[in-house]
């Protein structure tokens, strides 16, 4: 252990410590202190207006209810002597509620690249939308069927220059065309801006609403921030959409994902669903065919409740081997364990992934045992698609689940996830290591697409 | 130009060009004493100053006993608290003891209101942490009080062992040492089969 590293953060880091002030980094306190009078005095404002976020803690903010009912109490008469204190002292009162905290906000200085929420945005100036949004501006060029909202004014096509807001009425889709690699449609209601755009990254911010991007183009080269987690394309087709609570919730269509954020990320292979929360990040990712056992074990698992990890690791099979692996390197030790032994009951890791580097989180190992599921995830058909009676999958292997089996997995159950567990492991437990000696990792695509293995890696672009 | 200038200020440009100090650790004691001072003569907006240095040993003190949730909300209501108690507050210099204290007693009161059942049931965060934090929080308040608490702020909050030090009152040799040991006792508790056979959970 390095002692310096533990006392003053000097030395070299100890991984285990540094690892643990990650995770614990999600409990540490933020905010600013808000004198109770000058709160009080506030108290006619509207709700927007009277607790800004800027300086107020996000759980207090969110239960103004809780405050102590002495500070109600006493509110007027504090407010009334502050403000007399604040007049003779010829103090400046609170900030207005600030702007930046609207999530919406537009914001001049490029986002981080490590994702930066929109609470540090600031409003940028308005800038004229006959000059910033012209079909001669240096931008990506957009059209609407109807008048979209391009700098603040009506436009219906045009082209979009960084750092301009582009939106869209409840009525309107708008395209957005993504240099030369894609095509962004940005649905009804919705705000979104390019953030920067160069040879090596087109990075854009969606603040509001929500779009449906497809891309070709290498891993990486194209983002989305939002306020909760950077979906960073690794060539693929998505839908993108923030909920009513700040959340991002990502659907990938083909190819996949990366969700990034809080510290977080979140690899997301086709026909998988991740939300991202403003304030932890990316959550696990499900297959579409997830059974409602496993989404739900999954939600109490996410909100804190660890006993739920059972349920979940009993509701899931096969198909829902990328639940599994994203489990992996985010848990910790005890939850690998866990997951590692489902894993190996479901006859998904080869002999030649270590158990031990698996259940150590060493990256070399994660990424190669990735890279082995990839084959389930990208090749094989539709998890929930039963192919017809005479037709077998083209990857099957001696222990892949049968048609049948698929089908039995996919269907939402009734039955207690306790009763799942024999079912699962009879059919599953079989020649665990020897599958993948039958069936090498290294096998071809049998569908003539390219290895969308190698798309998903940041090494190599196949595009 | 200098000598045309006031004093003080002469005095103020003449130390800012200083050679940086390699030690000087009463410096921070005597700031907060100093912030104390000025609020309670009346200097509302230095508050401000003490909560910026000492929100986050709070807060670490009421994660050590409470739920997570109710440590944010309880942070504003330990601050309230003081600047309403800060008058009564005889040696300024002890204000970093005084407002632990307070937290303590705090999350005490909290506690004994609280259902009891509430305080047995998984913790109901909000926002919900990340699963391995709530992990590795448990085993943080399994620990000792000592440790608990020193451990918290370095490891949630970030604090190194010198802030801690100045924030609590503690002397550095003991945050040092209380770390260590934490940090020893932690492990154990996160990895039971990978700690030292002589280093037993509490």
């Amino acid at each position: 252990m390095s002692d310096d590293y533990l006392w003053d953060k000097t030395g070299e880091p100890d991984p285990e410590i540094a690892s643990l002030e990650q995770a614990l980094s999600s409990l540490r306190h933020e905010g600013e202190w808000q004198d109770p009078a000058a709160a009080t005095s506030a108290a006619s404002p509207p709700a927007s207006s009277r607790e800004p976020a800027k300086v107020v803690p996000i759980a207090a903010a969110r239960r103004p209810a809780r405050r102590p009912l002495w500070l109600a109490a006493g509110g007027l008469a504090l407010a009334a002597s502050i403000a007399l204190w604040l007049a003779l002292a010829g103090s400046t009162p609170p900030d207005p509620p600030a702007a930046r905290t609207d999530p919406t906000a537009s914001s001049p200085e490029p986002l981080p690249a490590s994702n930066a929420a929109p609470s540090t945005a600031v409003p940028s100036p308005p800038a004229p939308a006959q000059l910033a949004c012209s079909a001669d501006a240096d931008g990506f060029p957009f059209e609407a069927a109807a008048p979209v909202q391009c700098a603040g004014s009506p436009a219906r096509a045009g082209k979009l220059p960084p750092d301009t807001w582009l939106e869209t009425p409840e009525s309107t889709t708008a395209t957005l065309r993504v240099a030369d690699i894609g095509a962004i449609t940005l649905h009804p209601g919705s705000r979104l801006r390019i953030v920067r755009t160069g040879p090596t990254e087109h990075r854009m911010e969606l603040v509001r609403g929500s779009l449906h991007a497809k891309v070709k183009a290498p891993p990486r080269l194209f983002v989305i921030d939002t306020r909760a987690a950077a979906a960073v394309d690794l060539g693929c087709e998505y839908d993108l959409r923030i909920d009513d609570q700040g959340r991002t919730d990502l659907h990938v269509l083909t190819g996949a994902v990366s969700l990034e954020g809080k510290g977080r990320s979140a690899f997301a292979p086709q026909r998988t669903r991740v939300v991202a929360d403003p304030e932890r990040g990316p959550g696990l990712v499900l297959a579409d065919t997830a059974s409602f056992a496993l989404q739900s074990a999954a939600a109490r698992f996410e909100s804190g409740a660890l006993g739920a990890l059972d349920a979940l690791l009993r509701a899931a099979t096969r198909t829902d081997s990328v639940t599994l692996w994203n489990l992996l390197p985010t848990g910790s030790k005890g939850v690998r364990e866990k997951v590692i032994a489902r894993i190996d009951q479901l006859a998904l890791r080869a002999r030649t992934i270590p158990r031990d580097r698996l259940l150590a989180g060493d990256p070399d190992t994660l990424e190669a045992f990735r890279t082995d599921l990839e084959d389930l995830w990208f090749v094989a058909p539709p998890p929930n698609t039963a192919p017809p009676p005479d037709e077998k999958p083209t990857d099957a292997t001696p222990t892949d689940p049968t048609p049948k089996d698929r089908k039995r997995d996919a269907a939402p159950t009734d039955e207690k996830p306790t009763d799942r567990a024999p079912t699962d492991s009879r059919r599953d437990v079989a020649p665990t290591d020897s599958r993948r000696d039958v069936a090498p990792t290294d096998k071809k695509p049998t569908d003539g697409k390219p290895s969308l293995r190698r798309r998903s890696t940041d090494r190599d672009a196949t595009w | 130009m200098i000598a045309a200038l006031p004093e003080g200020l002469v005095i103020a440009v003449q130390v800012a060009h200083r050679p940086p100090v390699v030690r000087a650790p009463d410096r921070s004691k005597d700031d907060v004493a100093a912030l104390v001072t000025s609020v309670q003569r009346g200097e509302r907006a230095a508050f401000g100053g003490l909560y910026s240095r000492f929100h986050r040993a709070v807060h670490a003190v009421l994660l050590a006993r409470v739920r997570a949730e109710d440590a944010r909300d309880l942070v504003q209501d330990v601050f309230a608290q003081a600047l309403e108690k800060i008058a009564d507050l005889q040696d300024p210099a002890a204000f970093p003891g005084w407002i632990l204290s307070m937290a303590r007693n705090r999350a005490v009161d909290h506690l004994r209101r609280a259902r009891p059942s509430s305080e047995a049931a998984e913790p109901a965060i909000d926002p919900p942490p990340r699963v391995e934090a709530m992990e590795a929080l448990r085993a943080l308040r399994a620990l000792p009080e000592a440790y608990r608490e020193t451990l918290i702020m370095r490891l949630v909050e970030g604090m190194t062992g010198p802030e801690i030090a100045e924030r609590t009152g503690l002397t550095p040799e003991s945050v040092r040492v209380n770390l260590h040991r934490g940090m020893k006792l932690l492990r154990a508790q996160l990895d039971p089969e990978g700690a030292p056979a002589d280093e037993e959970a509490p």
